[in-house]
């Protein structure tokens, strides 16, 4: 048995956990010097690659939830020293209005398979009567419609609108990136078509975002109400998918390869101005404040509820019983619970639009 | 953002091209880090637990090397699949503690031998009879931990690995566990020799 043969054996056996005292005595002795060092890489390299593992034995979640805690900790200590954040003037911007953030995330594969007939079809719905704004700049442009609505339209992207609005509805098209500040009109809708999908605003003002890279599309909304669904026009002949309404912290995925719509929650949802849209005054983001002292678990989330407008469901009612105490004012919705859940030996998923609290609760 | 994601990874793990995900990384998407969290850390993690025999120590893996695809974000390139990017440092993060554990395991396996004979073999001067007797008080004066392991190891003949699997510690910990009791053990003896040739001494007096 050659020296490399004898100690992938021996390491055969420490990784099985059959290993003998003497032989991991042998094994560790040879480890410490580098010969095998080769060996032991490709070892690990092809467990890592081709291994099969039993699930039983995965991370348990709520280890693999405080990792993923300490390394955002991690960073934002770090982040004190050389900032790293975005800045919060877009979102001071989009907060002074009653907002709701459309962002559009379209890709490759469907830029690459259907962007050709796609685009035709798209050219052919425009108006003859439309003008057309290409932004040619290297920064965004501000364009003003008939209805006092403004479009920030961003470099590269062009918006086809018409002179004045005429009939029911308000419709503009979109190839590109802009943001969408709607005046409110409920007898006329605001639509905004986008490649093979329509939104329609009913709300105040949002985003279109488009990003080449995933052949998804993401609908955000941030506060009012977005309906999206396919463009009846485009998708002629084919069956008709079903529309989705998204409310607040929900965003709607469109999947491009079967033209589906899913809903689920964003990514840092975030506290909800009260619903009246007509009243500025009212939309900005509240500060709210989240101490609790003793509080049992059915008031703490009732109140998480009411501020993001997102259902929470426990898995039985004895979660309702557990008594929670702390000041989680200062954290986002998602370390908000995962602190409660800590404390109350629960765990939290999302599912769909809803969150799901998982536990055995209290007595 | 701490969630599991469930729902989202179902359609997101088919629709999403990786270097897209990578992409959004690089833009700081703390949800494409949770997709990419999700999809890989079992796979380290499982084999962090075969190399290193410890589940706390295979968390650590998991932690560092997702720290470090945080931190690098920037520069992940696209161009690759991100997999091999998570291998390598798995990999080298794997072999880095390995050999660091090997180290201290191959100079405790060296004070063990030195101290074993007083264990397996009692030394000329105490007579057999008393030297069980006087192992089992020297056993009883060990600190809890290590008396477990001392006995899992001699009565029982469990390996290291089956000890730290038993108690919930790496086999490392066992083994200090063990080269302690070890030396307690000798030094134990050294200390009732010393009383011996003391007493010898004090016998002896008696005839100056």
């Amino acid at each position: 048995m050659s020296k490399n043969d004898r100690f992938s054996y021996l390491l055969q056996q420490y990784t099985s956990g059959s290993i003998s005292n003497d032989d991991q005595d042998e094994l560790f002795e040879l480890l410490s010097n580098s010969h095998f060092d080769a060996v032991l890489g490709s070892t690990i390299q092809t467990e890592l690659q081709e291994g099969d593992f039993d699930k039983s034995a995965d991370l348990p979640p709520h280890i693999a939830q405080e990792i993923i805690r300490n390394i955002f900790k991690a960073e934002k200590n770090t982040a004190r020293i050389l900032p790293i954040r975005k800045s919060f003037k877009t979102w001071k911007w989009m907060a002074a209005a009653a907002s709701v953030i459309l962002m559009v995330l379209s890709g490759y594969l469907y830029f690459n398979s259907s962007k050709k007939s796609i685009q035709q079809s798209f050219a052919s719905l425009i108006p003859g009567n439309t003008i057309s704004k290409y932004n040619g700049t290297l920064l965004p442009e501000v364009v003003t419609l008939s209805d006092g609505s403004t479009i920030t339209l961003l470099p590269k992207s062009t918006l086809h609108y018409p002179v004045a609005f005429n009939g029911g509805s308000r419709e503009v098209y979109l190839e590109g990136e802009a943001f969408f500040k709607v005046t409110k009109n409920p007898q006329r809708p605001f639509l905004v078509y986008y490649k093979n999908i329509v939104t329609r605003v009913l709300g105040t003002s949002f985003i279109i975002n488009t990003n080449p890279g995933t052949g998804n599309v993401e609908v955000v909304v941030k506060t009012g109400r977005v309906q999206v669904s396919e463009n009846e026009k485009l998708v002629k002949g084919e069956q008709m998918n079903n529309a989705v309404i998204i409310t607040p912290n929900q965003k709607a995925i469109y999947k491009i390869n079967t033209r589906l719509f899913e809903t689920t929650l964003v990514d840092k949802p975030e506290p909800v101005a009260n619903d009246d849209a007509n009243d500025i005054a009212l939309t900005h983001i509240r500060k709210e404040t989240f101490i609790f002292s003793q509080e049992k678990l059915v008031n703490v989330f009732r109140q998480l509820e009411n501020s993001y407008r997102i259902e929470i469901v426990p898995e039985n009612a004895n979660l309702y019983n557990c008594l929670f105490t702390g000041d989680v004012s200062g954290q986002d919705l998602y370390t908000k619970l995962k602190i409660i859940c800590l404390t109350t030996n629960s765990s939290y998923e999302i599912n769909g639009t809803k969150i799901l609290i998982k536990g055995k609760g209290c007595e | 953002m701490f969630s599991t994601f469930q729902i989202a990874l179902h359609y997101d793990q088919q629709t999403y091209e990786e270097s897209h995900l990578i992409t959004l990384l690089a833009e700081d998407s703390e949800y494409a880090f949770q997709l990419m969290y999700d999809r890989h850390r079992n796979r380290i993690y499982h084999v962090a637990i075969r190399y290193l025999k410890s589940p706390v120590l295979a968390q650590e893996v998991v932690q560092d090397v997702f720290l470090k695809l945080w931190i690098e974000r920037k520069n992940i390139k696209t161009d690759q699949p991100l997999e091999a990017w998570l291998y390598t440092v798995a990999k080298n993060n794997l072999i880095n503690r390995l050999k660091k554990i090997a180290s201290e395991w191959k100079a405790l396996t060296n004070l063990k031998n030195l101290s074993n004979e007083f264990v397996n073999s009692p030394s000329d001067k105490v007579e057999e009879s008393q030297y069980s007797e006087l192992l089992k008080k020297a056993i009883e004066t060990l600190p809890r931990q290590q008396q477990t392991v001392f006995s899992l190891a001699r009565n029982e003949h469990l390996t290291y690995i089956q000890i730290g699997e038993k108690m919930g510690i790496s086999p490392l910990t066992v083994k200090k566990h063990m080269s302690r009791a070890l030396l307690h053990i000798k030094t134990y003896f050294e200390g009732i020799e010393g009383l011996f040739f003391f007493a010898i001494l004090i016998n002896l007096s008696f005839f100056f």
